[in-house]
């Protein structure tokens, strides 16, 4: 358990729906703006916080898009109610990321894409609750950037629930870390062929590389026939310990491809995955597959559960019942 | 985690030496019970509960109320009611640092209780003794959706929690102990999680601990399972003392596709012929031992790395990581498989 507040200050901005507009001075709750970034009878908040300022958002429904990127300063906004602390604007993206953006304890819920950024690093994301309905969270690190979430809750209705790229298209990494996440994407709200409800993609050479621990990456579609569904599609380094993949259709054999763990690197020696203590499923589509390793990345499994009949292409499981270290797509993906 | 950024009037606050006249948003201007709050709060709201024993019902659900409730004292700051639910949550609620118990013994006692589809709600840092389950989050047909669990002790006479067909369960960090005190003939689980139709979820670095000594046919588990989960660095004991001819199981496999990996699991009672360590078959609870419940392709299974169980007590079979003699295999009825 802990607490990140040092009491008021110049520094610590507070935003409260209640306020009658933003005429206080705003470094008290009783002095609190009523806006983020609007202006009404004053600045809001975030337009006059420095970097390295925190903004405290109280209870309310704050319908403004936030521009950190525009404005390049590195605020950290916290919530006093991960729930009910929202940033929420009518339509568009809501919060655009600049670099060392800190979100902590409050729930972000977009028409478009709730967290958007482009060539980010040093974002930190702790007990936020992110619904958008374009993308949760869809953003671009640089060589060396960061970023990492703990205990959040990542929801969508789209094409990606969270898309991770790197900006960079030299050989380098861009590391990230997830810790306690559930991200969960659901059948589009508009038609798309293919839910790929966490995607870790490539630039070139570029790659992310990140270490996933104890969270739940479920996706499931209801829709029409002939759509794809992936839990997790992942290209670079990555580490998977004590995760869930669930991947669910419920289109039956007029599906497309429905895999719960999928890796799609188009330079296929370089893409190294680690699942550890993992629990995998994927039902109801054409086609399932616990894993499917088209592209021929290098994939070690131990201490994980799957179906060894739904595995497309190689893998290299530690531990086969019959005590056998061996190449899964040897065997066609069963025994 | 806890966020607090001082008093405020979506703060308030619940002390013994309170008033109902006050305004609540300071501890000098404290209310005296929570239900007093609760008629003025708003959701989003954060209520602390300063040191004391609070004999009301918390029915958060009845009023759609969203709210932080959170105690000053993990052991003092204490809900006891004893005719009902202690706290009826609704969504979006967290419970920080609190003592929530009661001394009646019923079925609707002492809990911390979501009705049907509560979701994203978290408990941490909490104590909950309860005459019947500590937690329950547990419906037929709509589940609950993202419930968390962290660094709470629960107690119970039935189960210490019933997460059954939670989707998205993270708990850790906790102390589960049932110990069938509730009904001799009901069985008893520290962590139940097999009711309906398959949850969802991660447990790491828990102990779920159940134990009955009465004269009992019923079960006692220390964890069951349906659905898909994950368990790492658990420790999973059920002890059915001398009386019990039940089904005693440290972790009973109901329909369920688990990874377990760096857990203890110990069991012990005074009937052979129906107790073991690790139990997989759901045709158990007939009496029958199943010794084809593990198939490949079947989702009914389990899978253990780096544990320390007796393997010769299985009903049923599994796969576990490095025997004693170094090798990989399934386990058959305690048999080598």
């Amino acid at each position: 358990m802990g607490f990140y507040f040092c009491g008021d200050s110049d520094h610590v901005w507070h935003v409260s729906a209640g306020a009658a507009d933003n005429s206080g001075g705003g470094h008290s709750f009783a002095t609190a703006r009523k806006t983020l970034v609007t202006a009404d009878s004053g600045n809001g908040a975030i337009t006059d916080a420095a970097s390295g300022d925190m903004i405290v958002i109280w209870p309310g429904t704050y319908a403004e898009a936030v521009d950190l990127a525009t404005l390049t300063k590195s605020l950290e906004i916290v919530g006093t109610n991960k729930y009910l602390s929202k940033i929420a604007p009518a339509s568009g993206n809501a919060i655009t990321l600049y670099d060392k953006t800190i979100l902590r304890n409050m729930t972000v819920d977009s028409a478009g894409t709730a967290l958007i950024g482009a060539a980010r690093s040093d974002i930190l994301l702790e007990d936020c609750y992110i619904d958008g309905d374009s993308a949760a969270l869809n953003t671009s690190l640089v060589a060396n950037g960061r970023l990492v979430a703990r205990r959040c809750d990542f929801i969508s209705k789209a094409v990606n629930t969270i898309s991770l790229l790197p900006s960079f298209a030299s050989a380098e990494i861009a590391p990230v870390l997830f810790e306690e996440c559930i991200v969960a994407g659901v059948t589009p709200a508009s038609v798309h062929t293919i839910l790929r409800n966490l995607l870790i993609g490539l630039n070139s050479l570029g790659r992310i590389a990140g270490v996933f621990r104890k969270s739940i990456f479920t996706a499931t579609r209801t829709d029409v026939s002939g759509r794809f569904c992936y839990a997790a599609s992942v290209v670079g380094r990555h580490v998977f310990d004590d995760c869930i993949f669930q991947a669910l259709m419920t289109d039956g054999s007029a599906s497309g491809p429905c895999a719960a763990l999928e890796t799609n690197d188009a330079v296929a020696a370089s893409t190294r995955l680690v699942l550890n203590n993992c629990n995998i499923k994927s039902s109801g589509g054409g086609s399932n597959y616990d894993i499917s390793n088209a592209g021929g990345s290098r994939i070690v499994i131990a201490n994980s559960i799957y179906d060894k009949t739904q595995v497309n292409g190689d893998l290299i499981d530690m531990d086969y019942e019959d005590g056998k270290v061996r190449f899964a797509g040897a065997f066609g993906g069963r025994y | 985690m806890n966020y607090f950024f001082g008093n405020s009037d979506h703060v308030w606050h619940v002390a013994k030496s309170g008033d109902t006249g006050n305004s609540g948003h300071t501890f000098a201007l404290a209310k005296e019970t929570i239900a007093q709050v609760i008629a003025l709060a708003a959701s989003g709201d954060t209520i602390i509960v300063w040191p004391g024993v609070y004999a009301e019902q918390v029915d958060l659900q009845a009023a759609g109320l969203s709210v932080v409730l959170a105690g000053t004292n993990k052991h003092h700051s204490v809900v006891d009611y004893d005719s009902g639910h202690a706290i009826e949550s609704y969504k979006q609620c967290q419970y920080h640092n609190l003592r929530v118990e009661a001394a009646g013994g019923t079925a609707a006692t002492g809990i911390i209780k979501g009705e049907a589809g509560t979701s994203d709600v978290e408990i941490a840092d909490c104590s909950i003794d309860a005459p019947y389950d500590c937690v329950q989050f547990s419906h037929l047909t709509t589940p609950s959706y993202r419930i968390r669990t962290i660094r709470c002790d629960m107690s119970g006479d039935f189960d210490a929690n019933n997460y059954s067909g939670v989707q998205g369960c993270l708990m850790s960090d906790c102390l589960l102990q049932s110990d069938g005190s509730w009904a001799t003939s009901a069985d008893c689980r520290a962590m139940h999680s097999a009711d309906v139709s398959g949850g969802l979820g991660i447990v790491s670095a828990c102990i779920m601990d159940s134990r009955r000594d009465d004269a009992s046919t019923a079960a006692c588990h220390g964890a069951d399972a349906r659905g898909m989960w994950i368990f790492d660095e658990c420790i999973f004991e059920a002890d059915s003392g001398e009386d019990d001819s039940g089904c005693t199981a440290a972790f009973y496999n109901r329909d369920c596709q688990a990874a377990i990996a760096a857990s203890c699991f110990y069991a012990v009672s005074d009937y052979a012929g129906e107790y073991s360590y690790v139990s997989t078959p759901a045709q158990y609870e007939y009496g029958l031992f199943d010794v084809h419940g593990y198939r490949i392709g079947e989702r009914r299974l389990l899978k253990l790395a780096g544990c320390n169980f007796d393997p010769r007590r299985i009903a049923g079979r599994l796969v576990t990581m490095m025997d004693y003699d170094g090798f990989v295999r399934p386990h058959c009825a305690g048999r080598y498989g």
